[in-house]
């Protein structure tokens, strides 16, 4: 035994196992973090789109209301609540996050969304004519026994309207034949207000119902609808590779993390082992009859066994921190003492006899061994085995 | 049988609801709309110092002034005759074009019109800063330096205090039956069954709603196209915005060129041009007396 080795080696595995465990524990601390983060946003976006697909459904239903009083007041208040929206879910903050193409996907939603609001302006404007004209048809149709006008006029005039009445409920209708009809209006109007009156209804009426037909057309092309539900689509998409990633990242944890116990588990089993052959030796050590002291690199005793303190009269208390030199006698020659220190400085055991002091002076005849400890090449510290052979000596 | 209960009350419910709605005020800034109040009076928004709003606004007549066209800066004439700025917030859109999407951006082309102030905000802003009283009180509100946000923001706030509550015929709607008198009643009713309602309905009795100007008697246009200029599509020509009849007694003359001078030519316009159909006097007279009941008190803030 010319050097002891101390084994570290599992002692650092362990603590490379408990940081990497701890490094994914924080990594996986972070992750939830942001990623609660991004779920709130995207739950909030979400909601929005929803509000939006609905805000549009009753934008929609105005569409419905021919030639019925519409709330403008309301849809107002709607096409606020939408434009509301619209700057919210056009912020910088979202607009990279769920979906890259979402920047472009909101500015078609911009544009149909304007456009949509147009057509409503137009279908307001073209059904209150439409509306006004029914009110004013349906006044004249009431009244036309009062009328001073001739049983033919009268017969062309209810033919008229109910045309019209064929016209505003889409049934099948024949307009060649209205506008016919119409013209003769035209013709024998001459400076009556009522045929004029009656003749400008008529031909606005066929003229608006021709350009709310255009407008509903126009709506049903429109693609604010489908705008709303590609978006949505593609944030759905997001939420479901974030659920995979979730899931993907948990998994990893949770397989990591049970390696890591496993890996813990016979490392402690080993370490357990070491544990106990280190307290067997540690009582071999106790009560072994040779003095024995272990020091530091720099020769600093960190431990005694009772042997030491029985032979030699310091007290643990005493020894544990004081230089090795604390039980050196001057009866050993300075060649002595340097050939200790070269050879341990070498890395190599010193063997030899040593005349020690002990605490009340007198000195203690020693055959001595001191073997350096060494972890990787490198001195740990020493190991001083120490035979009392005074009694030997004196009887001798 | 409850389900049907429910049906046949909801739909009762639906048509009683009346077309117009009595007016209610709107939240505002009270610390805001009083220096907007007092900017809005002050000539120091204009190029050359001499128009404030309250040149065309007048706001202790109604919210406009009483002239066919109004002068802006160097004495030069509008083309539009000038909308009341009462209960203008509740608007749709702003100007008789509707080129505007809200106060704040309404305040702003006035600002920059070379026929109305002619002046760039940012100049005012100058202006402003350099004032010997608005900067502190512009900094009381929002503790930093004066900024074009500011300025339209103050106006703005004080706009939407001028709501103008309880006029009798909000108080009828609320159900006091003696708020107006019986011909009055009348004419609501000749209002609603006659067509006006159609495009002048809500809170505003109107201002919700874009329509043709001369939608019979196609040969009384204006000269202005209207909503053509914005949009510069056809079917948008000679359209304006539908402007609100609340406080109508207060502000002739009457259209966006002010041809009307009086309630009754326009109620007598309006029927002739717009619904395409003749009224008696009684039935006009009628009307117009209704539209004397939609005139509101003077908001709190003027008081």
């Amino acid at each position: 035994m010319n050097t002891i080795t101390v084994g570290r080696k599992r002692l650092d595995f362990f603590f490379i196992l408990i940081s990497f465990f701890m490094i994914m524990l924080i990594f996986l601390v972070i992750y939830v973090n942001k990623t609660n983060r991004d779920m709130k946003d995207y739950a909030i976006y979400h909601k929005e789109i929803k509000n939006l697909s609905i805000l549009d459904q009753k934008i929609e239903n105005t569409f419905l209301k021919k030639y019925r009083y519409i709330d403008y007041d309301k849809l107002q208040d709607i096409n606020h609540e939408f434009q509301t929206i619209l700057k919210f879910l056009d912020n910088e903050k979202f607009l990279y996050k769920f979906d890259k193409n979402l920047k472009d996907k909101i500015a078609l939603l911009y544009s149909a969304y304007e456009q949509k609001e147009s057509l409503v302006e137009e279908f307001k404007a073209t059904n209150t004519r439409l509306t006004n004209s029914i009110h004013y048809l349906y006044d004249l149709h009431q009244s036309i026994e009062e009328l001073n006008i001739s049983t033919d006029e009268k017969r062309l005039f209810l033919n008229i309207f109910f045309q019209i009445e064929q016209l505003a409920m889409d049934l099948p209708n024949d307009l060649t034949h209205l506008q016919a009809d119409v013209d003769k209006i035209n013709q024998i109007k001459q400076n009556n207000k009522l045929y004029d009156y009656f003749y400008q209804h008529t031909t606005l009426f066929i003229k608006d119902i021709e350009i709310l037909k255009n407008i509903l057309e126009t709506n049903e092309r429109l693609d604010l609808y489908s705008t709303i539900k590609n978006i949505s689509y593609g944030l759905e998409k997001y939420s479901t590779k974030m659920h995979e990633r979730q899931y993907t990242i948990f998994l990893i944890f949770i397989i990591f993390g049970f390696l890591n116990l496993v890996f813990l588990i016979f490392n402690y089993k080993k370490i357990h082992k070491l544990a106990q052959d280190f307290f067997t030796f540690k009582y071999v050590i106790k009560k072994s009859e040779n003095i024995i002291i272990i020091t530091d690199k720099n020769r600093k005793i960190e431990y005694i066994n009772k042997t030491f303190e029985n032979k030699l009269g310091y007290s643990k208390k005493e020894a544990i921190g004081q230089q090795d030199s604390l039980i050196a006698s001057d009866l050993m020659s300075q060649q002595t003492h340097e050939d200790i220190n070269e050879t341990l400085l070498k890395g190599q055991k010193w063997e030899g006899e040593l005349i020690s002091r002990k605490k009340d002076g007198s000195p203690i005849y020693e055959k001595t061994s001191i073997v350096p400890i060494t972890n990787k090449g490198k001195v740990q510290g020493y190991l001083f085995i120490k035979f009392d052979r005074s009694e030997y000596i004196r009887r001798n | 049988m409850r389900f049907i209960l429910y049906f046949i009350l909801s739909f009762t419910l639906l048509w009683s609801k009346e077309p117009i709605s009595p007016l209610e005020t709107i939240p505002y800034n009270e610390q805001k709309a009083q220096l907007g109040k007092e900017l809005f009076s002050d000539p120091i928004v204009s190029q050359d110092n001499t128009v404030s709003c309250a040149t065309c606004h007048l706001l202790s007549s109604g919210g406009d002034n009483d002239i066919v066209f109004s002068f802006g800066i160097k004495g030069q004439m509008g083309s539009m005759n000038a909308p009341t700025v009462f209960n203008s917030a509740l608007n749709f859109k702003q100007f008789w074009d509707g080129r505007a999407k809200d106060l704040a951006d309404q305040a702003h082309q006035v600002i920059e019109n070379p026929v109305e102030m002619g002046d760039n905000i940012y100049d005012i802003v100058k202006r402003l800063r350099k004032d010997k009283h608005y900067p502190k009180k512009f900094h009381d509100i929002y503790q930093e330096e004066i900024a074009k946000e500011h300025l339209i923001e103050v106006l703005v706030e004080f706009e939407r205090s001028l709501i103008t509550l309880d006029a009798p015929f909000d108080l009828y709607l609320k159900g006091e039956s003696n708020a107006i008198s019986q011909e009055a009643k009348r004419g609501y009713e000749l209002f609603k069954s006659k067509g006006c309602v159609l495009c002048h309905n809500g809170r505003n009795v109107g201002g919700n709603l874009f329509n043709r100007f001369g939608i019979h008697e196609a040969n009384n246009h204006s000269k202005s196209l209207g909503r053509y200029e914005v949009t510069k599509k056809e079917e948008d020509k000679y359209v304006f915005k539908v402007p609100s009849l609340r406080n109508i007694e207060l502000t002739a003359p009457y259209m966006h060129d002010g041809r009307a001078a009086t309630l009754e030519d326009a109620v007598k316009i309006m029927t002739e041009y717009q619904l395409g159909r003749e009224m008696k006097q009684e039935d006009i007279n009628a009307i117009v007396e209704f539209l004397k009941s939609l005139t509101g008190k003077l908001p709190q803030i003027l008081r």
